[in-house]
């Protein structure tokens, strides 16, 4: 792995069309600004791994799903209102892995 | 032009190859499914079938947020392509245990479809915000 040392403000180009700048340095918590082409998706690791998991899963729904009893009246949807997003820094974001988020999602 | 391929879901499938949803990324975790169509499903109107074009058991059931979930921000999912207004913004359904009451939907990473030139889709990632994963889709009823 190459390893190099960067101030605040200082970039890095990766290939010709990517940019990485450290936008700030608290604690032990490094900001980087990413520019990339469109094209380019990019992830937090732990997040592209958990929508890995996720695809996979949802990859197996049962072949039988039409025949099973139509949907009716004991099922009701979870409210909208449970579902809340907010735009913000990453740092006061609650975590976004599963029922803690669903269920945390819930009480409010 | 038509092709007609087969699904485990389905049977057998006739489309026009303009209805061919093209995603050139394919998906995380699922590299190899990048071509597929929709289709109703028999369960309930909000939920379709996302079924791919080069195995007969590779589908996706998707919801259509917009049906059930009124508050949920489509334009945020739709800003992260370069698609448009008229774009749909659909969600992958997991169902664990193979029971439907238990159903999930994936509101953090949405597929946004645009329907024209050539239909193309791609799942986006709405990066800080705190849409789930797992949105459990229904609430059971409170026994009397």
């Amino acid at each position: 792995m190459l390893v190099l040392a960067r101030k605040v403000g200082e970039k890095l180009k990766i290939g010709d069309s990517i940019e990485v700048v450290v936008v700030e340095i608290k604690g032990d918590t490094v900001r980087l600004g990413i520019s990339a082409p469109r094209g380019v998706a990019i992830y937090r690791q732990e997040i592209y791994e958990a929508i890995q998991r996720e695809n996979q899963a949802a990859s197996t729904v049962p072949l039988d799903l039409d025949s099973t009893k139509k949907l009716t009246m004991p099922l009701k949807f979870a409210p909208s209102s449970t579902i809340k997003y907010t735009k913000g820094p990453a740092r006061d974001r609650p975590r976004l892995n599963g029922k803690e988020a669903v269920s945390k999602f819930k009480e409010e | 032009m038509t092709k007609r391929i087969s699904s485990s879901r389905l049977g057998e499938l006739e489309l026009s190859t303009d209805e061919i949803i093209n995603f050139s990324e394919g998906f995380l975790g699922l590299p190899t499914w990048q071509e597929a169509v929709l289709r109703q499903t028999e369960v309930a109107p909000y939920l379709l079938w996302l079924q791919f074009t080069h195995d007969p058991d590779a589908a996706f059931l998707l919801l259509d947020i917009e049906s059930v979930l009124p508050d949920y921000d489509l334009n945020l999912a739709r800003a992260a392509t370069d698609y448009g207004p008229a774009a749909r913004v659909l969600a992958i359904v997991s169902v664990p245990d193979g029971r439907l009451a238990n159903a999930t939907v994936n509101l953090f990473a949405p597929l946004v479809i645009a329907p024209t030139p050539a239909p193309q889709g791609r799942q986006v990632v709405l990066h800080d915000t705190a849409y789930p994963l797992r949105h459990a889709l229904f609430t059971e009823d409170e026994p009397c």
